[in-house]
């Protein structure tokens, strides 16, 4: 376990020197100057040129690189241009409500699509299975920021009962932070339901097919334990690959969710930073997303193998 | 004595894409405590639905009719309730399967597997089950079982999952075992060793044992009484020696003679029944097996045969059982 765990490690490692210089090189190699864009088109030619001197744009792009690689090797990503704060703080605050936001739709989506998948699968092909499927399309095809509008007209405008839009900590109160936070979390969950629920219904529905299932019955385990024990265990890898890939990108930022509903996360920082060209926060906000990303694919790795002991095996000799 | 298990004239209907199919078509039999039970067939015979008819374990939104009796203890297990029917699984009738790596679920330790058998009808604690599950091992014939408890299905031989699954089938010490050909999958040392053993703890346990298998020599060998089934029906049955000795409907000569033997002439070429089991929805009025019998005339295919005393044990579905035996 500790080799695999080794070799994942060197994985990681390479992968995040290979994307340093990719979200290094992009920015860097798009067209528009930050020095000029800061202090705007009345400002004298001088005064752009001394901030570019003092911003280290003048050096080559190797030592602009390494320079940067070091520094974020220490946690110092930089001082925004625009914010007049460190890169690391500004992600700090806005990486809050986008993990909560996250977290919460996640679970939400679980709670719902699991159960929904395990009995659709039970019930191929009738009514439980019809409506599942129905629900699954729409919320596949059904575009978030529509569902979300649908959301706020009937919860927010018709019924009154929930707030369409802000953001409030948890630390400011559970029930608050629930009510800003039910809406949007309700928009993305239904997509999110809609893609664990269909890979739940078919990988469960693949497994009943297998002789244990029937061992199982033959052995007097109750229905919904055959379902949720026997069978959900035996179809639990495919669903958690989905699960890391959404998550994943619900947690770099849902940019379209949060501007609806006015939420100050990841997303919005990453648009305004690309609007205003403040390339310290855009790397930040890329580089912090793809190492959660990556963070998310090693858990779901070592996952398979505590769900199926036959990964473990394959994974220790190989 | 009463019977342990008296089934009687067990029909069973499935709805396919066809139309309805008759997939067990009137089978009765008798199997009684301490007794090895043998039902013979090719594949899709009918012996493995008419097991599973016995549990109750097919899928019961196909199923069409389901009529007859399948007494077990006096009780009839085809009018029981859900509820009732999952006490006397794993309790009271057990199953094994033939191939114990599809069989065993491959996520749980074969230890979960039978202690789960355990919680369920005897409530027992982790400690107690684990005590238990160890000491069925231990009578299935498995090395140190201390630490194969904690073994994954994978990581048994196939020989030891088989144990394996019979410990878990027999751990609640059921009345009932049905084997539904237990040994195909394995080599053919360890078949003699996994029948043995099934004999051995039918005769400790005192409990009753439906052996389905398409190999007559293992029932010759092992059951006291027979029944050969063709496409949801029986065609003969009797005591195992009778069946083995004299058999008397075509098929039944026919699945003998194509089992290889001692009395085989070398470089013989082996018997082979003509043809192959038709589906059964293509099944006509007359003898099922008119098709592919060696004997079969013209009223064969349109006059069905009855199920008829022939010697003392035997019973037998054939009319031209006479011309047959005077080798005309």
């Amino acid at each position: 376990m500790l080799n695999y765990l080794a070799k994942r490690l060197i994985h990681v490692i390479s992968t995040l020197l290979i994307l340093s210089v990719i979200i290094f090189g992009v920015l860097h190699l798009t067209p528009g100057d930050p020095a000029r864009i800061m202090l705007g088109p009345d400002a004298s030619e001088e005064t752009v040129e001394s901030l570019r001197e003092e911003l280290g744009l003048k050096s080559s792009l190797p030592i602009q690189y390494l320079r940067w690689v070091a520094n974020a090797a220490q946690g110092n990503l930089g001082m925004s241009y625009f914010r007049s704060e460190p890169v690391l703080s500004a992600i700090g605050k806005h990486i809050s409500p986008t993990i909560a936001l996250s977290v919460w739709s996640q679970l939400l989506a679980l709670l719902v699509a699991i159960p929904a998948g395990v009995f659709a699968a039970k019930g191929k092909g009738g009514k439980v299975d019809a409506i599942v499927a129905a629900g699954t399309l729409a919320g596949i095809s059904l575009p978030s920021f529509l569902f979300s509008l649908l959301l706020i007209l009937i919860f927010g405008v018709w019924l009154k009962w929930l707030p369409v839009s802000g953001y409030k900590a948890i630390s400011g109160g559970l029930g608050n932070h629930f009510r800003y936070l039910a809406l949007p979390v309700m928009s993305l969950a239904f997509m999110q339901a809609a893609y664990i629920a269909r890979i739940t219904r078919s990988t469960v529905a693949d497994v009943l097919n297998c002789e244990y299932i029937k061992t199982a019955a033959a052995k007097g385990v109750k229905g919904w334990e055959i379902m949720f024990k026997h069978a959900l265990r035996n179809a639990f890898n495919p669903i958690l690959t989905t699960i890391g890939q959404t998550f994943g990108l619900l947690l770099s930022g849902a940019s379209v969710i949060e501007a609806i509903f006015n939420i100050p996360g990841l997303g919005q920082l990453m648009v305004s930073s690309i609007l205003k060209r403040d390339y310290p926060v855009i790397q930040g906000v890329v580089l912090v997303t793809s190492i959660i990303y990556i963070a998310i694919n090693l858990a779901v790795d070592l996952l398979y193998g505590v769900v199926d002991p036959r990964v473990r095996i394959a994974g220790e000799s190989g | 004595m009463e019977p342990l298990l008296k089934v009687d004239n067990l029909k069973t209907e499935f709805r396919t894409l066809r139309g309805i199919v008759t997939a067990v078509d009137g089978v009765s039999f008798e199997v009684r405590a301490g007794e090895m039970f043998g039902l013979v067939g090719e594949s899709g015979c009918g012996k493995s639905v008419t097991s599973q008819s016995i549990m109750r374990l097919y899928d019961e939104k196909k199923l069409a009719r389901h009529s007859g009796l399948a007494l077990l203890d006096g009780e009839n297990l085809l009018a029981a309730s859900q509820k009732r029917m999952r006490q006397i699984r794993g309790r009271d009738v057990s199953m094994i399967f033939q191939d114990a790596l599809s069989a065993l679920n491959p996520v749980f330790t074969i230890g979960w597997q039978i202690k789960e058998v355990l919680r369920i009808h005897q409530k027992l604690g982790n400690k107690e089950s684990r005590e238990k599950a160890v000491d069925m091992l231990r009578l299935t014939g498995i090395p140190s079982p201390e630490t194969r408890v904690d073994s994954y299905p994978h990581e048994l031989s196939g020989g030891m999952r088989q144990r394996a699954m019979i410990a878990m089938a027999l751990v609640c010490k059921p009345k009932l075992l049905i084997a539904d050909e237990p040994t195909t999958a394995l080599d053919v040392t360890i078949q003699a060793q996994i029948m043995e053993m099934i004999a051995d703890l039918k005769s400790s346990l005192n409990m009753g044992v439906v052996l389905i298998t398409h190999d007559l020599g293992v029932v010759a060998q092992t059951c006291s009484r027979v029944v050969v089934m063709y496409l949801g029906q029986i065609v003969e049955e009797g005591d195992a020696s009778d069946i083995f000795y004299h058999p008397l409907h075509p098929y039944t000569k026919g699945l003998l003679e194509s089992s290889p033997s001692i009395r085989t002439k070398r470089g013989a070429p082996l018997h082979v029944i003509q043809g192959s089991v038709p589906p059964l929805d293509k099944a006509g009025s007359g003898c099922r097996f008119a098709d592919r019998c060696p004997y079969a005339d013209k009223l064969c295919s349109s006059v069905p045969p009855m199920l008829v005393n022939a010697g003392a044990t035997q019973k037998v579905r054939c009319r031209k059982l006479g011309s047959i035996e005077s080798g005309v």
